[in-house]
């Protein structure tokens, strides 16, 4: 018996050594670093008590990345998981080219991020990008989609829902490939339209897949930073700083660590409380069985 | 359990439960023929068992019958009225499933009233019509649970309890026993048959089991290999197989089938010559069919005895007794059967011959 329960830490070792170095151990860290300024050149690191989260409170750059934030969440969330379940639902159906359709679908999952955000930034490029070239066949005037203030964050959002979409729709297509056919079937028998079907049969029963895409889709918005990156780097003017660019920026542009300890801190401590009233929330919902 | 009370009133039996029938139905899986091209009848208030071995075709001639498969060609009529391309919930027809197909995110109540739901049904009708049937099929103390939380019994009647409630007449069963332990299906069985006989339902059952066939049927379609190899009530499917495969289908142990010459039947050679294991007996004064006796099993009530016979000693025949009268003495013996027992089938059809002849053989003496 102890000889096992030794092996068995023998061979969790490797693992929670990775763990331990690469996840927890940096976020203890960073939440005793919150409490600390950041050391400048002559002057070492010291405790300050919620100095940092004094000054976060009381800063503009962090409420506006936090306003675009949630609305970038809004307006993403919905829309992939939606879209997703939508072409899931299309694709599961035995239509023709059903094998290129889910392959095209999931396509922008499987691009790199990187050359995904550049081609978008082909289709918005004023003057010349493929949508204004389309809009000026309507006769639209020219947009600078990422340079304006108003349209930016949007434009960012649309290509996070592109590259989304495909991916929950994978989760999605499982969870309706679980559906045994008779249940279907035996509601058809019952006169069932295909809408009832689906909001008294499907989506019950794929919940469970809805929560889990629904965190994951959480855990995305708040954790985007690479697409913003190369898009736009938040601006213009902070119109698309989210919420973890502005901790990079903070961190690895002004290297101001402590406060994008403190940030940081913020930001885990708004993705658990989602995390958990979600889980909360829907718990009703999810376990039927 | 038992479910031996009067009917509840708020579930009516059908006045007169409306026939199906099938005309020169066919289906074909891309290349694959299931069904080739057949017609039948399906009698208006009768049980009729659909029975086959493994896929030969039985659940798909039921899924054209409720409309979830299109056939290849031919018609169903239902009533009298052509039903081929009508969409399911259109045919007036209700279904219980093999897996039972309840909703597993409703409760009982809510899965057994959803086609009511459905059809918009008022509440308070609704409610009548679930209390009756609830308490028609012993599941008034479960309505609140889900699937989840039933046994297969439980859930077995909740699916029946859901095809009832609709009031439709015609009710169709794929395998619905399968899952379920012996003793729980034998008690099916019963209640099932009840069921349909109070509601004077058309109930079109699918199994492969003939013991479900025998104890339920008022007819059985016997399918092989996408047809119909003969249809008719148990008793004559028993008592006169048309082929060698309803001979062997029907009857545990299945009916002996060997050689006519085997048995010194004079018959066109290649006739196959059937016996049932109860009609041979074994002949003590020594008079008749010389066999050799090569094994037995007991049965307790009966005794199977194997024993050998033909003059190379190749044909293979069981016979059952009374296992009271015990082994016989071997291992030389000599059998004998009625000659109303024996069936004879053609050796180029495969068809039976009508009516035994009397020929003179030294297996045929009067019984007794
Ligand atoms: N969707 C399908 N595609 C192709 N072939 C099919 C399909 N469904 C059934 N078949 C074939 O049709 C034949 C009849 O199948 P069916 O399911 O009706 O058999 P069954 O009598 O119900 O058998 P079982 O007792 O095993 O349920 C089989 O040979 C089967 O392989
Ligand atoms: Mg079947």
């Amino acid at each position: 018996m102890r000889r096992e329960t030794l092996h068995a830490w023998l061979l969790l070792l490797p693992a929670a050594v990775l763990l331990a170095s690469f996840t927890h151990i940096p976020a203890i860290e960073t939440v005793v670093n919150s409490f600390f300024s950041t050391a400048r050149g002559m002057r070492p690191s010291h405790f300050v008590g919620l100095g940092n989260y004094r000054n976060l409170i009381a800063d503009p750059t962090f409420w506006q990345a936090m306003r675009n934030n949630l609305l970038y969440a809004a307006i993403t969330i919905p829309l992939s998981m939606g879209i997703a379940l939508a072409m899931a639902l299309l694709v599961r159906g035995r239509i023709g080219g059903r094998g290129f359709l889910r392959m095209a679908f999931f396509t922008p999952t499987v691009l790199p991020l990187i050359a995904v955000a550049n081609i978008w930034i082909f289709f918005y490029t004023p003057g010349f990008g493929l949508l204004n070239q389309i809009g000026a066949l309507f006769g639209l005037p020219n947009m600078n989609f990422l340079g304006q203030g108003a349209t930016a964050l949007y434009a960012v959002a649309a290509v996070s829902v592109w590259k989304e979409a495909g991916f929950f729709m994978i989760f999605y297509l499982a969870a309706l490939q679980t559906i045994p056919p008779s249940l279907i079937e035996a509601a058809r028998l019952e006169g069932a339209s295909s809408w009832h079907v689906f909001r008294r049969v499907t989506l019950p029963l794929i919940m469970p897949t809805t929560l889990f895409i629904s965190v994951n889709a959480v855990i995305n918005a708040f954790r985007l930073v690479d697409q913003v990156f190369v898009m736009t780097q938040g601006g213009p003017d902070n119109a698309s700083t989210l919420l973890f660019y502005y901790i990079y920026q903070v961190g690895f542009q002004f290297w101001d660590t402590a406060y994008a300890a403190t940030l940081t801190v913020v930001m885990l401590a708004i993705l658990v409380a989602i995390a958990i009233g979600q889980f909360f929330l829907l718990d009703r919902k999810v376990h039927y069985r | 359990m038992k479910q031996a009370t009067p009917p509840s009133l708020s579930v009516q039996p059908v006045a007169v439960a409306p026939g199906v029938v099938l005309h020169d139905l066919c289906k074909d899986y891309g290349t694959q023929r299931a069904i080739e091209t057949l017609g039948c009848e399906i009698r208006g208030g009768e049980f009729t068992v659909l029975l086959g071995p493994s896929g030969c075709g039985k659940s798909t001639l039921l899924r054209m019958i409720a409309g979830f498969e299109t056939p290849t060609g031919g018609r169903i009529t239902l009533d009298g009225r052509d039903i081929t391309a009508l969409p399911s919930s259109q045919r007036n027809i209700a279904m219980v499933f093999q897996n039972y197909a309840l909703f597993p995110h409703l409760d009982v109540a809510d899965n057994i009233t959803f086609g009511l739901n459905v059809r918009r049904t008022p509440k308070a009708e609704q409610a009548q019509r679930l209390d009756g049937v609830a308490r028609m099929m012993g599941l008034a103390a479960l309505l609140a649970r889900k699937p989840a939380q039933l046994s297969g019994g439980q859930q077995q009647r909740v699916a029946l309890a859901r095809a009832v409630i609709s009031g439709r007449p015609v009710l169709l069963m794929d395998e619905p026993l399968s899952n379920l332990d012996a003793k729980l299906r034998a008690e099916m069985r019963v209640e099932i048959r009840a069921l349909q006989r109070r509601l004077g339902l058309t109930l079109i059952y699918v199994t492969h089991d003939q013991v479900e066939a025998m104890t339920m049927a008022d007819r059985i379609i016997l399918l092989n290999a996408g047809q119909i190899e003969q249809s008719g009530t148990p008793e004559e499917i028993y008592s006169r197989p048309a082929t060698p495969f309803a001979a062997r289908f029907i009857g545990s142990p299945p009916m002996n089938l060997v050689d006519a010459a085997d048995l010194r039947i004079a018959a066109p050679p290649g006739t196959i010559a059937g016996l049932r294991p109860e009609e041979i007996e074994i002949a003590d004064d020594g008079d008749g069919l010389p066999v050799r006796l090569t094994g037995h099993e007991y049965l307790g009530a009966d005794i199977l005895v194997s024993v050998m016979a033909g003059t190379a000693a190749t044909a293979r025949l069981i016979l059952r007794r009374p296992a009271r009268l015990g082994l016989p003495e071997g291992p030389e013996l000599h059998i004998r059967w009625a000659p109303a027992a024996l069936h004879l089938f053609d050796p180029k059809s495969g068809r039976a011959l009508t009516a035994a002849p009397a020929a003179t053989a030294p297996g045929h003496r009067a019984a007794g």
